[in-house]
């Protein structure tokens, strides 16, 4: 693996602040450290609001960083761009396209030089692996939730991303359709190696998908709370990894560290927001000195 | 659990309670290699000799001697090693593991402190740097902490992150009490059969913002892993070479294993330091607040003494 791999994004003291109505930055994420090898896949977890998917639209180029560096395969980020892909909770199709051309639609943006038969071969293709080749034709309004999101997911993986960026890509999704869709990703991910952050509440998704997992702390000022190595050999089948005798202690790990941080966040935003109170009375103070 | 094996004296395990049960603290030499300074058994009565056979370790041999090699602490456990069956038979001290660990004044190596410990639940982890910047476990001892000890290996730290990404961070050695329910102590001992009680984090590093590695050392609810420890807030400038340090005063007890602790008897043992320059043992009673014993360990920031580490037993 040569450098580029091993660091294949590289994100150091990543930060994102938003003014106070006193002109004071609140740091909604502050100092996140994390370095994903290429072909991992990393889950994000930690709780609402806590600023996952901050760092998730910051990764992607749609939210613009307050400092620290962010880079893939060593060149910095600057704003949105097709080596980044992303599946929101939401899959977002366009309602007047079928399938086809949902999908089509970002293949045409990506392989402009690519033949009509190239880029009908590419759309079908990635429509095959999620499971969908005889839903090509079919509308939205068709499909259910999860079909959606399949095609969500296709219309993602066929730009061929450097990097595929899930935000809760499972969160609207009964539990059946949830594991079916994981491991249609999974198997994907396997095949073409696709290096992948994936935010998600769901700690068993959270083992089940992932090559580590990084733990948010409460916000303000979230960061990594800890990152854990998942040692369970890739390709996985769930009930291997359900009767792993350490499954139990990864899951309760994660969970005593989500109790943890419950248990800590009032006195933790009481921690900022005495901080941020002081800083504003020194403002206060200086305005009155002017 | 403090078990004392059947080939020592009963009186040991009623007149000891913590795992830390002899210490000694080397020097390096002119030659490369470290000398013996000074050595203490907690009990003194276990006390059989206490003039060791060997003296001297040159650079990479034996436990001292790796730890200066490699600029980080070094842990031998349940094993015939050759350290061990020194300390065994020069104290008397049913010993099951001992630790090695350098101390710097900036870039210059003032001490190894060795450390014994007898059998009984708690933690030593040596924290260093992988190839992703994070903190992961290079050398452990556990006791009594099964799954914690199986997560430990799986659990990397950022910079910033968890006890030892703080230690990094700052460059300062922390003490946590109630890893339990404490927030800053990120990981979970809760399906455990100890129950971890204080931890005390100790960068081992030649240059501010990039340790060597962060040492941890665990207490659990049966057994301390001393009888006191506390980190001091102390200011002093950093002497040249190996002069005494001028007079530092301790400024406050940032962490401590004692509530309500309140500064006494530990500006002496930050004197005696003060004075020797470098890590100190001191032995008389008075001095040390009641404790047999006390090493005082000083830590540097941004060219000044910052902090001190206090260990009683």
């Amino acid at each position: 693996m040569n450098r580029h791999d091993s660091r294949y994004v590289e994100i150091a003291n990543l930060t994102k602040a938003y003014p106070n109505p006193f002109g004071h930055d609140i740091e909604v994420v502050k100092d996140f450290n994390m370095i994903l090898r290429k072909g991992e896949i990393v889950s994000v977890i930690g709780h609402s609001g806590c600023g996952k998917s901050t760092v998730l639209t910051m990764v992607a180029g749609l939210n613009p960083i307050s400092s620290g560096s962010l880079a893939v395969q060593g060149r910095e980020v600057s704003g949105p761009g097709p080596d980044r892909a992303v599946v929101f909770q939401s899959p977002c199709l366009l309602p007047w396209m079928s399938t086809y051309d949902n999908v089509m639609l970002g293949v045409k943006q990506c392989y402009p030089h690519g033949s009509k038969q190239q880029r009908k071969e590419i759309c079908e293709y990635y429509l095959n692996l999620v499971g969908l080749a005889d839903s090509m034709k079919r509308f939205p309004r068709e499909m259910s939730g999860g079909m959606q999101q399949r095609v969500g997911i296709a219309r993602a993986i066929a730009l061929k991303p450097q990097v595929l960026l899930l935000d809760e890509p499972f969160g609207r999704l009964d539990s059946l359709t949830r594991m079916d869709l994981q491991d249609v990703i999974l198997d994907i991910l396997d095949r073409e190696r696709i290096t992948t952050m994936v935010i998600t509440h769901d700690v068993d998704e959270a083992i089940y998908m992932s090559d580590r997992i990084c733990m948010m702390t409460n916000g303000p000022e979230a960061t990594v709370g800890q990152i854990l190595d998942v040692p369970f050999q890739r390709p996985r089948l769930r009930q291997d990894v359900l009767d792993d005798p350490h499954y139990y202690d990864f899951r309760f790990a994660l969970i005593s560290f989500l109790e943890k941080q419950e248990r800590a966040k009032d006195s933790h935003v009481a921690e900022v927001k005495q901080r941020l109170n002081a800083a504003d009375s020194a403002t206060d103070q200086q305005v009155t000195r002017v | 659990m403090t078990t004392a094996t059947q080939d020592h004296p009963p009186s040991m395990t009623a007149t000891t309670n913590c795992l830390i049960r002899y210490i000694e603290i080397w020097v390096p030499g002119n030659d490369g290699s470290v000398v013996l300074e000074s050595a203490r058994v907690v009990d003194a009565d276990c006390l059989r000799a206490l003039t060791p056979q060997i003296t001297t370790f040159q650079l990479g041999e034996g436990l001292i001697g790796s730890a200066v090699k490699q600029r980080s602490p070094v842990i031998f456990q349940d094993l015939p090693s050759t350290d061990l069956q020194r300390v065994r038979d020069q104290s008397g001290v049913p010993v099951t593991a001992m630790l090695a660990f350098p101390v710097y004044l900036e870039d210059r190596l003032i001490n190894v402190i060795a450390v014994g410990l007898v059998d009984g639940d708690g933690a030593a982890e040596i924290w260093t740097r992988d190839d992703r910047d994070e903190l992961s476990v290079s050398g452990s001892i556990y006791r009594g902490l099964d799954s914690f000890e199986y997560m430990s290996q799986h659990v990397r730290f950022p910079k910033g992150a968890g006890l030892p990404g703080y230690c990094w961070k700052f460059g300062v050695p922390k003490m946590l009490s109630d890893p339990g329910t404490n927030p800053n102590f990120i990981r979970s001992f809760d399906r455990d059969r100890a129950a971890l009680t204080s931890v005390v984090g100790l960068p081992i590093s030649r240059s501010y913002g990039y340790p060597e590695s962060i040492l941890l050392l665990m207490s659990s609810q049966s057994i301390p892993l001393a009888n006191y420890a506390a980190v001091l807030k102390v200011d002093a400038a950093l002497p040249e070479d190996d002069a005494p340090f001028p007079p530092i005063t301790v400024t406050s007890i940032e962490n401590s294993s004692q509530e309500d602790d309140d500064i006494d008897w530990q500006q002496t043992a930050v004197d005696q330091m003060a004075a020797c320059g470098s890590c100190c043992l001191i032995d008389e009673e008075a001095l040390c607040g009641g404790f047999k014993g006390v090493v005082a360990i000083p830590f540097t920031k941004k060219g000044r003494v910052d902090r001190a580490v206090l260990l009683a037993f």
